[in-house]
């Protein structure tokens, strides 16, 4: 699970829902970018039920 | 660490059935701290710390004037040193939920994810409370046992 860790420097992980394959930025569950078990947004949502809030940090 | 103890009495609290049928299933927002302390962008980070340990929290959550989630602060952003503001250590734009996910998809999905805390939030972003990965687990344990005694009657 660590194997990442000496490509870490500069590049970016590869990282891919673990529901669809979808290539991520970071887990739309615990917004970790080296999550074990990545899921994207829309695979969380239909996990837990359609209701998890779309992130809005910004309120610009 | 935390005297308190959620599950059923948050269910009474809430004016669901605990007895003699199987219980209404306990949501995030049922569980979730409602006293997680909070705090704003542009205070002091060691000043926030300080408050936060104080109140026996590893963990604030950065809220606007509405009470709308800006950020999250975890232990390790917490200590992430002196001299710095809210802002620059806080973890923004955490992933929140909605207060009525059920406690035990959210009990499994933290555990899965090794995820210490998740806000909750209502849909226009303003904090319901924190929720603790030990408080949900143990709240989906106890439904868990509720639903097997059900059984047996
Ligand atoms: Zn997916
Ligand atoms: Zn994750
Ligand atoms: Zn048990």
């Amino acid at each position: 699970m660590t194997g990442q860790q000496d490509a870490e420097a500069g590049s970016t992980v590869a990282l891919v829902c673990a529901g669809c394959d979808r290539s991520l930025e970071d887990c739309a569950f615990c917004d970790e970018v080296d999550c074990g078990c990545a899921v994207c947004y829309r695979c969380c949502r239909a996990a837990i039920g359609e209701s998890m809030d779309p992130v809005h940090a910004h309120g610009g | 660490m935390y005297d308190y103890v959620a599950g059923k009495q948050d269910w009474v609290s809430a004016g669901l059935p605990t007895e003699g049928q199987l219980p209404s299933r306990p949501r995030a927002g049922d569980v979730a701290r409602k006293d997680v302390p909070t705090c704003r962008v542009n205070e002091a980070l060691d000043e926030v710390a300080e408050r936060v340990r104080a109140a026996g929290w590893d963990a604030s959550v950065v809220v606007n004037e509405e009470r709308v989630v800006f950020g999250l602060l975890r232990a390790a952003e917490l200590a992430a040193g002196r001299g710095r503001s809210v802002e620059e250590a806080m973890r923004p734009g955490p992933s929140t939920f909605r207060p009525n996910v059920p406690i035990e998809e959210m009990a499994g999905f933290m555990g899965e994810h090794q995820l210490h805390s998740a806000p909750v939030t209502t849909s226009d972003g303003r904090l319901v409370g924190l929720l603790l990965r030990e408080e949900a687990e143990r709240a989906a344990h106890e439904l868990h046992h509720a639903a097997t005694e059900g059984d047996e009657r």
